[in-house]
């Protein structure tokens, strides 16, 4: 059964029970012509309009990562990812000549379906209104643990009014084309179902889960934009840990290493250090004090028992082997593990970051796979930064970010400009012919 | 020093009659000293250091360092000499596939027996009795290494006046031999008798057969006691009402004669079984501490948390205080209608290992390579 919490504008918080998504798919087909009409700058009005609610609205603030989202979609920033990904924003309002009696425009995909990981509740927001740039109907299945967070961003969207070119445009026609739904994960005639009524599927999550979605039938005409599992790390590099910043770069490890209980794909597992005149007891004992510090802002842990399991076994693992440190607090505030092994660790999660050493931050290459996201950097040494990216993102790294900005979603996304992919490129040509 | 004459005295005497404030302090005396023994193993040395502990600085048994329960799996934690180890219990690598390692000598050996034997004797009553073991012979076989169904079996034993063992091994599986079933039933259906099976056995190669035969038993004076195993029956749906219930109906008994017991390998000699309020209690020579799953202290009257099981049985390992997987709620302290005195509590799951899995996950699923 699918529980649908808005559609058609309209939200219930209860969810309405449909069978299969026939009706969803109608309220969709009916305000996607609407949407079709909207210029794109109103789109990004609207989404202004909505960023400023959700920076007034102090509850849902509350909600992880939601002041950096408020952010994210202020007029400024969209044009600036709509300009990155599209090259000229135009493309999607008409077309554009690109040659002599060329031209192109950014038509819409039709029905985007989004299957949502559980880890980040916020991505939902994030996905939807890319397409939504692109002028796509979407359904968006998120996870049970995140239907109350999007319920309740969502409801910032409606009812807002924006003015453009002596005209007035309503918020309800973006709603129209949003049908916010759960249903099992595991609900194979659902999953199917969904799969078969996309032009493109975005599907983020565990292995399972995109292998899943990936096997189900779809148009031959569909998009897929897969977002897997991914691993994530940070590095210090010896003038950063020399420098000044020193502590604030501390600071914003920790920052990112506690945000989304550290689930996410672009989360900091490990920490590499580059050798420098402060050792690694010294580096450890100085990163206690900044979690001690800055964990008592996040006093809800709110950790699962399967997390907590994990926690105190390795805690034991490192403070019962002779060779390893542990740095942990009384409770499960903080875990910091040391050893000499260069690898890349299992996730632990729950404010888990285990530290090595390294003689040199290059030295890391070898560790490199797909599979890496985000590296966050720490480094005062620009052309060391830019030949260290060079490296890694020839192995396989997505995004070398500075420390603390590691789970500030960006463009391009592992690997990927999603907003360019969400659109047909048609074009036009009539060289010659008038 | 140990006190050895009172670890005697706590282990020997009658079990469930000392209050708490004063459990604690005799406790505390006798664990502190075989902390410092502790030391003797290079393993926990380097965690006690890691941890800044200052043993004489210890106040409470809560700030007593505890061990994962798993870390008997990662490290030989062995505190006597290799030549004193008589026996060495395994656990049954149910969810790693490594068993954890928990090294006797005869000290530990004898105190575990009589410390079982104590506690039981608070339930049982002193009287051996015929006794059927829902289980094969070879799951006791002498040795130096005995599986967790062994030790209970063993221990379970020393209420037998005779044992009966009912399962026969036909190329490692068990399978109810029904002859010698009737056998036993026939001879003491009228007397008082002890069964003793581990938990998913005794559900999934005894009641179920049993039920599907459609065959019933009338030996309606026994005590069934049973242990470990709940995961696997938890995973099938069989909750403990349904699995009492069943067993008081095939063998014609009451269900309050069916007697569930918790305890571990890694704590072998200490059992928590639940008196006739369903709470579990804690024999005078242990103590248990719910801890809570995000600040690791002790949780309040009503709330759950993870099970620390502390002892001081252990002379050849540190059982002094073991933080296992299990989650309990913590009920009270002294005031048990059943009259026991000391911590109360109720035994709740397994720690649930599933975990939401979203976009970092990718260790979990060993998706690493190029």
């Amino acid at each position: 059964m699918i529980n649908c919490y808005q559609l058609n504008g309209e939200f219930n918080e209860n969810g309405i029970k449909f069978e299969n998504f026939n009706e969803i798919e109608n309220c969709l087909d009916k305000g996607f012509t609407k949407l079709h009409e909207f210029p794109v700058q109103v789109i990004i009005l609207i989404i202004n309009e909505f960023s400023k609610k959700i920076a007034k609205n102090r509850e849902v603030l509350m909600i992880e990562g939601v002041p950096f989202l408020s952010f994210y979609l202020k007029k400024m920033n969209i044009e600036k990812q709509l300009k990155l990904n599209l090259g000229n924003i135009e493309f999607l309002n008409s077309f554009v000549q690109v040659d002599d009696e060329k031209y192109i425009k950014a038509q819409p995909k039709g029905i985007v379906c989004h299957w949502m990981a559980g880890n980040v509740p916020t991505l939902g927001i994030y996905s939807v209104l890319q397409s939504i740039l692109c002028k796509n109907g979407n359904i968006l299945r998120v996870s049970k643990e995140s239907v109350i967070a999007v319920y309740e961003l969502l409801k910032l969207l409606d009812n807002i009014e924006v003015k453009y070119e002596g005209n007035i445009y309503s918020s309800k026609i973006i709603l129209k084309n949003i049908a916010l739904i759960y249903f099992n994960s595991e609900d194979e005639n659902l999953n199917s179902q969904m799969s078969l009524k996309a032009d493109a599927r975005i599907v983020w999550g565990s292995k399972i889960a995109v292998d899943a979605i990936s096997l189900m039938p779809k148009k031959t005409t569909c998009k897929d934009l897969i977002f897997g599992p991914k691993y994530s790390f940070s590095i210090f590099d010896k003038s950063a840990i020399e420098s000044n910043d020193f502590e604030e770069y501390l600071e914003n490890l920790v920052t990112d290493t506690i945000a989304f209980n550290q689930k996410g794909c672009s989360s900091p597992q490990v920490l590499f250090i580059e050798k420098s005149k402060l050792n690694i007891e010294e580096f450890a004992q100085i990163l206690c004090v900044k979690f001690e510090k800055i964990t008592k802002r996040y006093t809800n842990l709110d950790l699962e028992e399967a997390t907590v399991a994990k926690i105190i076994n390795k805690r034991g693992e490192y403070l019962l082997g002779r060779s390893k440190l542990a740095y942990i607090s009384s409770g499960l505030q903080y875990t910091i593990l040391i050893d000499n092994e260069l690898k890349l660790e299992e996730a632990i999660t729950g404010r888990t970051i285990f530290i090595k050493e390294v003689e040199d931050i290059l030295d890391v290459c070898s560790l490199i796979t797909k599979n890496i996201q985000t590296i966050g950097i720490a480094s005062k040494n620009s052309n060391k930064i830019l030949e260290f990216a060079d490296k890694v993102t020839t192995l396989g790294v997505d995004r070398v970010v500075k420390i603390g900005y590691m789970n500030f979603y960006d463009s391009p996304w592992d690997g990927c400009l999603i907003m360019s992919e969400l659109v047909r490129w048609c074009s036009l040509n009539i060289k010659g012919m008038i | 020093m140990e006190d050895l004459e009172l670890i005697d005295e706590l282990v020997l005497a009658q079990q469930f009659n000392i209050e708490q404030k004063k459990k604690e302090k005799l406790l505390l005396k006798i664990i502190l000293p075989q902390l410092e023994r502790n030391r003797g193993n290079v393993n926990i040395d380097a965690m006690y250091n890691k941890l800044g502990i200052d043993i004489s600085s210890i106040q409470t048994l809560e700030q007593v360092p505890y061990i994962p329960v798993n870390m008997f799996k990662c490290f030989e934690l062995r505190i006597c000499k290799k030549e004193q180890v008589v026996r060495v219990l395994q656990s049954s690598a149910t969810t790693t596939g490594i068993p954890s390692k928990i090294y006797l000598d005869k000290k530990t050996a004898i105190r575990q027996s009589q410390g079982l034997v104590s506690t039981l004797s608070s339930f049982l009553g002193s009287k051996r009795r015929p006794m059927l073991i829902v289980d094969n012979a070879d799951s006791n076989k002498k040795g130096d290494s005995i599986t967790a169904r062994g030790a209970a079996i063993r221990g379970i034993s020393t209420f037998a006046s005779k044992t009966f063992y009912v399962m026969d091994k036909e190329k490692e599986e068990l399978k109810l031999n029904i002859d010698k079933l009737r056998e036993f039933e026939k001879k003491y259906k009228d007397e008082e008798i002890l069964v003793y099976g581990f938990t998913y056995i005794l559900w999934s190669k005894f009641l179920k057969v049993l039920k599907q035969e459609g065959i019933k038993l009338d030996i309606p004076n026994l005590k069934l006691l049973h242990s470990g195993g709940w995961k696997k029956l938890i995973s099938q749906k069989v909750e403990k009402k349904v699995f009492s219930e069943t067993a008081a109906q095939i063998f014609n008994t009451s269900e309050a004669n069916v007697i569930d017991f918790y305890g571990m390998v890694e704590q072998a000699g200490v059992v928590f079984i639940d008196c006739q309020y369903g709470h579990k209690h804690v024999p005078n020579f242990a103590e248990i501490i719910i801890r809570d799953i995000q600040t690791l202290k002790e949780v309040k009257f009503g709330s759950e948390g993870l099970i620390e099981v502390m002892s001081i049985l252990g002379n050849s390992y540190p059982s002094q205080a073991i933080l296992t997987e299990d989650i309990g709620e913590y009920i009270g302290i002294d005031d048990c209608p059943c009259g026991r005195r000391g911590k109360y509590f109720r035994f709740k799951s397994r720690v649930n290992k599933a975990e939401i899995r979203g976009c970092g996950d990718t260790f979990a699923e060993r998706e690493v390579g190029r």
